[in-house]
Parts: C-alpha cells; structure tokens; sequence
C-alpha cells in the first residue's frame, strides 16, 4: 500500500481519538454520577424505610383496632350472614332475574305497542280536526274513528303503564335481597377506610407490598439517567405566588426546596426522629393546611431565612447555634458559612425573630415569647433614646424628667448616681457610662470624675424652680405602708433591697416600670414625694405615673412611709473635689474639635470658671446623649446619637466594626458581645477620650441578651422579600400601645396576660388580716384590679369613657384603686376600641336597654332575684349588703348605667367561664322538674313556674329587673365612709378567745 | 367501645369487685394520732347570716382544722393508697356532701371518679358551692333555699382541693377525688379502715389539712389485716 502523504499520522490520531473518547466517556460517567449522588437523596431513601416502619406500624395498629373493635366484626359477621343467606337465595334471584329479562321484553313490546297506536291516533285527530275547520273530508266518520282510537289508546296506555310496573317490582325484590349485602359493605368500607389509605400507601413506599410490575418499575425508576422520567426521589419544591423574593433583580416568586430534605416536617409522628427528617415542633401553628400559616402559603425562608432554592446543606445557608455546633457541621457536612447570601437562616435560638417579617406593627405577638421579651426590653430599656427604631418612633423618654431636678435631688446625690447608678439601687434601669472597659484607667477616672461635675452643674444651673408645697398633715408610717401595699402601687414598684433569683419575664418587667422604691428616702425629701404623689404631671409632664387621687392624709402617709426606705445609699462615697487643670484639659478636648490650637488656648484662657463649666456640661450632655432617656433643658429638638436600628436585621457582619477583639466574625456574635460589654470593641485601639466607644453598660443577662438579639434581628426591611407587613387597625394598634405604655397589665389582665400586682395583694391580705398563704392565695383574686378580659363586649363604651375620665368605686370591698390618668379623648377612645376589638364589639353607640316591667319574664326575673338573695353580697344604691364586707359586690344600680344587656345575660348564665375563679355564683334557674316538687312551687311562685325550663327567657328576665334597680349610682362616699369607721381589716371570721390560739406566724 | 360491651364490663367489674369483698382481699386499719400541742378552735362568727346564727344558740361552732380527742386522735385525716391500686368503676351509691348550720359536713370527703355527689342544703338559706379545683373543671353554683339537692360528679382524678362558699367564707371543706375505692376519713377516735384490697404491695398516705402528708408501703395478703399507725406532729415552718 502506499504510502499516502499527509500531515498526520492515522494511527496516532486514532490512538489519540481512541484515548479521548474513553476519557469522555469516563467525564460522561463522572458527570452523571455526581449528578447523581446528592445528599439529598440519601435522606430521601432514609425517610422513605422510616415511613414503610412508620405506615407499617400505623396499619398493624389499625388492623388491631378493627380486629378489637365490635362494630367492625358484627359488620363483618352480617356480610358473611347475609352472603350466606345469598347463596340460599340464589334459585329464587336467578328466578327474578329470568322474570325480570322476559319482563323487560313484555314491557319493551307494550310500550311500543302504545307508540302506535298513539301515531293512530294522532293522524286521526289531526284528520278529524282538517275535516271540521276545512271541509276536507267527512267529519262524522273521521269523528267516530277518533272515538274508537281513543279508547284502545287509553287501554294500551295501561297495559304499558301495568308491564312497566311488574318490572319496577321485581327489580325491586331483588334489590330488596341484595341490599343487606351492600349495606354491610358499606359499613366495611367505612371503617376501613383509614387502613385502606395506609394500605394503599404502603404499596407506594414499600416494594414487599408492590405488585410484580410496579417492583420492577420501582427498581428501574431511580437509575441514573433514567430518572428523568417519574423518579420516586426528586426533588420537592413550594412555590409561593405571594412572596417574592430578589433574585438578581428580579422579583420572582419564592421558591424553598427545604422539603427535598425535611420530608417529615409537616407530618406526625416523627416528632423523635433524627434531623432533617424531624416533625416541625407546632404543627397547629404552622405548616397544616389548617394552620394560620400554611406551607403552601408561606413556605419555609418566609419565616427562618436562609437560601430556600438550596438542595445541600451548605448551599441552603443553615447556620449553626454557636461555635460548637459550627465545627460539629464542619466535620460531618462540610459547612461553611455562605459569605454572599444576606439572609442566612437564623440560628434556632433565635427564630422568633422570622415573626417580624410580617408581624412587625404588632405591639404583642401572642406565642413570641423571646421576641416579645426582646421589645418590651427595648422599651424598657429605652434603646430607641439613643437609636432611632421605626417602630419607635416619636415615643416619651422613659427617664425621669430633669428639668426641676433642684427640687428632688442634691447635686452630690447626682454626681454619685451618674457615676454608678447600681451602686444605689441594685437593680436600677439608668446603665452605667464610667469605669467600664475603655474608661478606667487612672487618667480615664481622673478625667470622667470632673466630667461629671460639669454634667451635674449644668442640670443644676437649668433646673427650673419648682414650689414644694408643705406636707399639711403628720404622716403615719404604718399607714402609709399599708396604703403602698394595697393600693396598687406594687403593680409597677418593688421594694426590694437584695437582688432576687427572679428570671426576666413579661411579668416581671411589669414590675419594673417603676422604679425599684428602695433608697427613695435617701435620695429626695419627704416634701417632694408628697407633692409628686399628689400631682405627679406636675414635676414631669410626660410621666407615666398616674394620680392616685390621694387624700392629703393619704399622700402624707405614703411619703412619711417611703422616707423610711433609706436603704444603704451611697454610705462611705464622697465626691471627689474638682480639680481645675482636669477641667481646662475637657474644655480643651471640646474647643479643638471645632477650633485651631491657637484660638482654643486663647479661648480656654479667657473663660470662667462657671462658663467652663457650663460649656463642658452641655457638651458632655451631648456626647453622651442624656437627653434620650431625660429630660433636658436645651436638648428638646436634639437627635438621636446613636446609629439606627431600624433595619439592623440585614446588617451584614462585614459592616459592624469588630475593632481588634477576638471573636466570632457573626452578628450574633457582635450583638451579644456589644450588649454584654458594650466598650469591648475599644479593646487595644487607640483613641482620643471623645473618640471612644460611649454606649452604657445595662448589665443584661444572657437569657435578656438572647432575647434582645432576636429583636434585633427581627429589624428588617419591610419590603425584604416578604409579604407587606400584616396590616393593624390604627385605633387598636394606639390602644395596644397605650396598654403597654403606661403598663395597665401591672394590674390588670389584658387579653389573659398581666396582672403583676397579684402575689403581692396576696402578701398585703396576708400581713395586714393575719390569714395563711393558702387562705389568702384564694381570696386574692376577690381583692385585686379586675380582669379585663370581656371587657369590651361587658361595657357600655359611653359609661366607659366617663369611668376613665372620672374613676370611682365599682369593687366595694376593693382597696386597689384604679387611678386618674390624663389621657387625651382621642387616647381614651383607642382603648376603648382596642378593648371592643378584643371581643368583635364593633358598636360605639347603642340603643339604651328597653324594659317592659309588665312582662311575666319581668315578674319571674324580680322574684329570681329575690331567691337568690343578691342583696347579701351586692349594693342596691345606697342600701349596703344584707351581709359583711368581706362579701361585698357591686352596686346592682349601676347595671343599667354601666354593662350591656348581652353581656349581664351570659354572665348571669354562667359566670365561671367568664371569670375563672370569681366569687360570683351561677344562679339557680328553677327547672321544670323542680318546679312539679309543691315545695319548691311555693318558693318560686307563680311566676317563675311558668316559665320553668325556658332557662334563658328566665335569665333575661333577671336582667331586665337589674337594669330597673334605682338608686345612687356612685356609691363611693357611703363605703370609703364604712371603712373609715369599721376599718379594713375584716377578713378574719373569728373571735378572738382567750388567746390561745395557734399562732399561724409559726408555721 | 359501645355500650353493650361497656355495660358488660361493668357488670363484670362489679361482681368482681363485690367477690372480692366476700372472699378475698386483704384490710388495713389503725389509728392516726396527733403529737403536740393542741390549739384551741376558734368560734366561728356567723353574726352575717341570721340562719346560720341561729342553728348553734347553745355553742358557738368552731373552726375544724386541727381536731383532736383527749388522747390524741385525729379527727378528718385523710387516708388513701395512693400507689398500687388498680383503677375501679364508680359505685352507684351517693357520696353527700351536706350544708347544715352553715357548715361542711363532712369536713373532709373522699369520693371516687364519676360518683355522683349530692350536695344538699340542709340550711334552707343562700349558700353558692365553689370548687377549687384544679385537674376538674372548677364551678360555682348558688343553691336558694328552694334548691334542696344538687348532683356533681367529678370527673378526673385530683387529690385534695377546697370547696368553699363565698356567701359564707367561713365555710370550706377539703375533697379529694380517687380513681378507687381504698380510702378512708378518720373519725373522732382517729380510726381508718380500708377493706377489699386484692393482695399486693401498696403506698398508703394519710393527709392532713394543717399537718401535712405522711406515706408507708404496706403490704397485704388475701385475708390479712395490716395494722397501720401513723403520728403527725406540726409541720416545720417552711422558709
């Protein structure tokens, strides 16, 4: 052969093809086989063998239930009976059933029979008809044909009519023997049908139920390029129409593929099962269609963040609880943090902070517990003082006002406070701001020592005057003392001397809303209590503290009381003297900042010793941003200084300046780190004095940390591929707010939370009528501030208005007092609304109660009345209670003035599920069987034995007689005027004799 | 499970139950004592009610909880096995709970689950029965004087809680609601006897309102009667 010329060589470029084409089919294998083996489908295969156990378990149980249960073996017994009975039947239904085919011939003919002779007839008719009207013929003879079809059709139209009737018959006999056998299927197939469905599934999942061609299908199905088309593992995915989300700029709907994995999540019964095949922990709050956040609806990323579009543990932005279980998933999946994805998921501590995404106008989130705790932290700590927080916007500083601060405090009680705040009052909220990590090094504390007394003499020299009233009467403390405890006072105050081991709730921070009473008396003067307590509006405009509406003697009592609480105060600190030279070295810092070092020098050389001061002082006011928690002359309009908080959600961790310090590079790690130890970030850094760090230390714990840093994280855009947030009622939202603003649920319930005040009303009736825990915990109920729960629906909004404007005594043997706050009408009414919310009140004006009192209702309602001797416990105006106080309930007069009609009728019929625990007794509606025993007729009479048995027409009865009572409305003077004789002490149901009772103080 | 099955069950449970009244189980009794000093009951002030005033003209009624004999047994303790019994059907017959001259008699009452309770009121004036409860739904009724006799059951089972009247606050009695029929309430000379109970060991607790509880095992053979005593003294103040 020759030799052919060319540039190549054949048989190497074949070796060469040959080489590569095996390459590429290896490439080929190799890309299918990682496409193949995803964790994924691990998972999947896992679930799958849990589910055959799972539904294999669930059948067996069912199948023992069956087998147990009777009416599922008499059915199964009856089928048996009755196809046996069949069987013996079977010579006569194959009779009928001959009968029934011959029958249907017959009635076939007869019917066809009639057909034509009805066509006879038809023609005959319209001939007869022709013959008449035209003339066309002879109408005598077509008449007379007529008459003659006539009666054959009527007889043919019998025959067909008696054919078809045999045969209804016949069918019916045989449906007649057959329906027992169905009616036992039914009754099978009904009871099964929950085994049915397990069956049917278990077929699907497990291969040994398979039949032979779906086990061959199954086996094939998952192969490796096959599976494209109906694989059993694939991938699952939710997509959500109404929440988009940016995926490179483009909104597009939300698409969470978590299900691929987390196959068990919405389904129970794997609530012990091992991650990810785990059931959701609330299953009636989420994920079920019948749940209020179904997964078709909100998916999964909705609320806990994180990459929904991933199938891979890594690449759906899990992120781990601490740094622990981060090497843990380093180690067993390879995770590492997703570095450019925004919305990593939150770590699940801190899940609650996916509420806000759409829940964020809600003032309390029913559920939300740490996320709850994290905001009203937030408010009670007052972070929006120094951070704007949309959310919080224009609210009242929650510091005491210092604009009158001369009258209240001595200025060396002020410079010692500022210093160390706790070192007063163990658990005050004013953080502390000196000798913290970046400000105490010697030169720090002699420079900050003079600091504070150019703050301190400029919120004395702008301290407007302020007349104290003399305290007109000698207080007495053991009054005074009993006032403070049962007045209320303690819903919002303690006063508590030593830390307690009490874990920061909801309800403890009511307690909190106040300060902590301790040490008062060695802080202020017993003349400035007295007058805050008479007018607290009129040292601090914008307090929260209401107006008792004490009494000159009251008032002098309480303060008297409250000088007693001197605590430990400051004993043994001095205030370190003012040194000039420190001073110039402040003033210069400032004038710097604005000015070149020569006019600075020349500026400080002319300046005063007081200009200094005043210069220093309001600078340093300024640095430090006083004035977002106080109250300060010459800082009304200033903004905030610290950096907003609004969206500090989505702050990415590259944005937060971690400074030298060694720590986890996450923004958790740098939330807990800054509010535990807010100056740690200056550590090793070299700064300036006003070029540090200045956020104060509020000593939280862990657990407050936590719930701060869900909060926190729970700031974000509204807008951040989510839903709008959930809309409020502006009316209801304010009420909510005012609710928890002035902190009404110290003292009362409020949608079923709240109350704070109650261990302590406990406390008092214990101390104060000498009973034991258990006696005085069963009372305690009768003694507090009312549950407001129903309120909406229970008050006439009118009375309401005029209740809050003007209080008076409602619980006579109440000593609480439900206080004076100075609320605009717009404020009042968002409470009211918020209040009528709660129960679906929608009416603010109603028709007044109409009364006919010649009704027999009427008649029977004013003799229930009677029976159930309301008058022992209850006021009818001015007519005190046939018994003692300890007893005592509210005026029965004031029914028409105050409650609505539906609402007296549903308490009068069963008050215990109104209230839980009150002492008001369901009363007794005579029943028609009680009223047929002649001495039971003779009590109730007439009356009331008519209506027996019409339980609610009686009911309604009883409450129209209510709203006729007369009498004064507000009873006030007539029950402040029996205690004021009889004392108050009147629980105690025992003489005293001979004294030689068991002292209970000795348990 | 329907009722025919149900009612067989029950019958079943009863002639069970009765048999083993006749011939077998095993009784426990004693007595249980109190050590200490006795303080002396305060009278009652009924001054609020006239009918109540009026049913004890010669002597004063007096407070119930500590009641102790000459010699030192305790009235209304409270024994029951508390573990080890198996769960029995409620009795048909009554358990009855009485308001007479406004008081609680018994003061302390056992009854089983789903046993009806006739609360009567003897007084023929306004008295309301206001359960404490805590595992049972709590209620609240008035009882007129027309209302002679109210039935309640109670339908878990709950040791120990206070039914009281707030027309008269004075008035309170402890009920405790046992799913069996092994316990017994102490009278005057302080005895208990618990009878019927099938062979095995058990925990029997006596309760005091005041004195608190105290438990024994004990066992019991078919037949055989355990003595059991127990002496209560007053608790330590609790801190």
């Amino acid at each position: 052969m020759d030799k052919q010329e060319r540039h190549y060589n054949i048989f190497k470029l074949n070796r060469v093809f040959a080489i590569s084409s095996i390459l590429f089919l290896l490439l080929l294998i190799w890309t299918f086989a990682d496409d193949y083996s995803r964790s994924w489908r691990t998972y999947q295969s896992e679930f799958r063998e849990m589910e055959i156990v799972q539904t294999d378990s669930l059948l067996k149980l069912e199948e023992k239930m069956l087998n147990e249960m009777s009416e599922y073996q008499e059915a199964l017994s009856l089928l048996k009976t009755v196809e046996e009975s069949l069987t013996e039947k079977d010579e006569e239904l194959e009779r009928f059933e001959d009968e029934l085919s011959s029958l249907d011939d017959d009635k076939y003919a007869a019917s066809q029979e009639y057909i034509s002779v009805k066509a006879e007839y038809d023609v005959a008719k319209y001939l007869y008809e022709e013959a008449v009207a035209k003339g066309h013929g002879d109408p005598e003879e077509t008449g007379s044909k007529l008459e003659r079809l006539e009666a054959s059709l009527l007889q043919h139209r019998l025959k067909s009519e008696e054919a078809e009737q045999k045969y209804e018959d016949i069918e019916e006999q045989i449906l007649g023997i057959k329906a027992d056998k169905k009616a036992a299927q039914d009754q099978i197939s009904r009871l099964r049908r929950k085994a049915e469905v397990l069956g049917k599934k278990l077929q699907k999942v497990d291969p040994d139920e398979m039949t032979f061609g779906n086990r061959l299908g199954n086996s094939i199905r998952d192969l490796p390029v096959l599976d494209f088309l109906a694989p059993y593992y694939k991938i699952d995915q939710i997509v959500i129409k109404d929440i988009t989300e940016d995926l490179n700029f483009a909104n597009v709907p939300k698409v969470d593929r978590c299900t691929t994995c987390h196959m068990g999540i919405a389904t129970p019964g794997y609530e012990d099962a091992p991650q990810p095949h785990t059931t959701h922990p609330d299953l009636e709050l989420y994920l079920l269609s019948e749940s209020p956040h179904p997964k078709e609806s909100f998916g999964c990323t909705s609320c806990h963040s994180g990459r929904g579009r991933g199938t891979d543990f890594t690449y759906s932005a899990h992120t781990p609880r601490n740094e622990e279980q981060a090497k843990e998933w380093e180690e067993k999946y390879g995770w590492h943090e997703l570095h450019y994805w925004d919305t990593p998921m939150f770590p699940v501590q801190y899940t609650e902070a996916g509420c806000f995404k759409c829940h964020n106008q809600e003032i309390y989130l029913e559920g939300a517990d740490k996320l709850s705790l994290g905001t009203n932290l937030i408010e009670r700590a007052g972070c929006f003082g120094c951070h704007t927080i949309e959310r919080y916007q224009d609210k009242r500083r929650i510091g005491p006002d210092l604009n009158r601060i001369a009258s209240k405090v001595s200025k060396d009680w002020t410079y010692l406070w500022i210093r160390d705040p706790k070192a007063f009052r163990h658990n005050s909220w004013m953080p502390k701001f000196f000798e913290l990590e970046n400000n105490s090094s010697d030169e720090d504390v002699a420079r900050t020592n003079q600091e504070l007394h150019a703050i301190v003499h400029y919120l004395f020299n702008n301290s407007e005057d302020f007349s104290l009233n003399d305290v007109p009467r000698w207080g007495d403390v053991t009054r005074g003392e009993d006032l403070v405890n049962s007045l209320g006072c303690l819903g919002c105050h303690r006063i508590e001397n030593e830390p307690t081991d009490e874990v920061t709730s909801l309800q403890s921070l009511r307690r909190d809303h106040g300060p902590n009473l301790v040490g008062v008396g060695a802080k202020t003067s017993r003349e400035w209590i007295y007058n805050w307590l008479k007018e607290p509006k009129r040292f601090s405009p914008e307090t929260t503290m209401p107006n008792l509406r004490l009494s000159n003697q009251e008032a002098a009592d309480i303060a008297a009381y409250l000088m007693t609480l001197d605590g430990n105060g400051f004993k043994g600190q001095e205030v370190p003297s003012q040194n000039n030279l420190e001073l110039d070295k402040i003033v210069l810092s400032f004038l710097l900042q604005m000015n070149s070092d020569y006019d600075s020098r020349i500026m400080l050389s002319g300046m005063e010793e007081k200009e200094k001061l005043d210069y220093t002082g309001e600078k340093l006011i300024r640095f430090y941003g006083c004035f977002g928690c106080h109250n300060i002359s010459g800082f009304e309009d200033e903004k905030p200084i610290g950096i907003e908080l609004t969206e500090v959600g989505i702050k990415h961790a590259d944005k937060l300046d971690f400074g030298l310090l060694k720590i986890e590079h996450t923004k958790l790690a740098w939330f807990t780190q800054k509010l535990l130890h807010p100056r740690s970030f200056d550590k090793d850094k070299v700064k300036t004095a006003y070029e540090k760090l200045r956020m104060p230390n509020f000593d939280f714990d862990e657990a407050e940390v936590e719930a701060l840093s869900t909060a926190l994280l729970g700031f974000e855009k509204a807008s951040y591929g989510v839903k709008p947030a959930r809309s409020v009622n502006p009316d209801v939202h304010e009420g909510q707010w005012l609710v928890r603003e002035f902190n009404c649920q110290g003292c009362h319930f409020v949608e079923g939370d709240g109350g704070a005040v109650r261990p302590t009303i406990t406390d008092w009736l214990r101390s104060a009528n000498g009973i034991d825990q258990e006696t005085a915990e069963e009372v305690t109920a009768d003694f507090s501030p009312p549950d407001l729960n129903s309120q909406g629906s229970k008050t006439q909004p009118d009375w309401l208005f005029e209740f809050f404007k003007k209080p008076f005594i409602i619980r006579p043997s109440l000593k609480a007092r439900m206080p004076t706050f100075h609320f605009t009408d717009d404020e009042w009414n968002s409470i009211i609304k918020y209040f009528q919310f709660l129960d679906g009140q929608e009416l603010a004006y109603e028709s007044p109660h109409h009364v006919d009192i010649t009704t027999s209702s009427y008649k029977a309602g004013e003799k229930l009345q009677e029976l159930g001797e309301c008058n022992k416990c209850h006021f009818y105006g001015t007519t005190f209670p046939s018994q003692t106080a300890d007893t005592w309930a509210p005026n029965l007069a004031l029914v028409k003035e105050r409650l609505r009609p539906e609402w007296v009728s549903a308490w009068l019929d069963d008050p215990q599920s109104m209230m839980k625990g009150t002492k008001m007794p369901a009363p007794s509606i005579p029943t028609l069987e009680e009223v047929q025993d002649p001495d039971v007729l003779e009590f109730v009479g007439e009356d009331v034995a008519a209506l027996a048995g019409n339980r609610s027409v009686l009911i309604n009865g009883l409450t129209d007689y209510l709203y006729t009572i007369p009498g004064k409305i507000d009873i006030s003077r007539e029950v402040l005027g029996y205690f004021s004789k009889n004392g108050y002490n009147f629980l105690q149901p025992v003489e005293d004799e001979e004294g030689d009772e068991w002292d209970d103080e000795e348990w | 499970m329907n009722s025919k099955t149900l009612r067989k069950v029950s019958l079943f449970a009863l002639v069970y139950f009765s048999m083993s009244f006749l011939f077998a189980g095993g009784t426990i009794t004693g007595t249980v004592k109190y050590e200490g000093k006795v303080p002396r009951m305060k009278a009652l002030k009924m001054a609020a009610d006239p009918i109540c005033d009026g049913k004890h003209k010669d002597a004063p009624a007096r407070m119930e909880w500590l009641v102790v004999s000459d010699s030192g047994e305790l009235k209304n303790a409270f024994v029951w096995i508390k573990e080890g019994a198996d769960n029995y059907p409620a009795p048909e017959e009554h358990a009855v709970l009485d308001q007479n001259g406004c008081i609680y008699s018994p003061h302390v009452l056992g009854v089983q689950v789903d046993q009806v309770v006739d609360i009567l009121n003897t007084d023929g004036t306004l008295h309301n029965v206001h359960s404490l409860s805590k595992r049972n739904p709590q209620f609240n009724i008035a009882m007129p004087k027309f209302k002679k006799k109210k039935e309640v059951t109670f339908t878990k089972s709950e040791m120990m809680f206070p039914i009281k009247c707030d027309v008269h606050p004075w008035m309170k009695c402890y009920v405790a609601v046992v799913n069996h029929p092994f316990f017994d309430v102490t009278g005057e000379d302080g005895n208990f006897k618990i009878s019927g109970l099938p062979a095995g060991t058990y925990t029997l607790e006596v309760w005091h309102e005041k004195l608190g509880t105290k438990t024994v095992s004990v066992t019991v053979a078919d037949g055989a009667t355990e003595t059991v005593d127990f002496t209560l003294t007053k608790p330590k103040k609790k801190k």
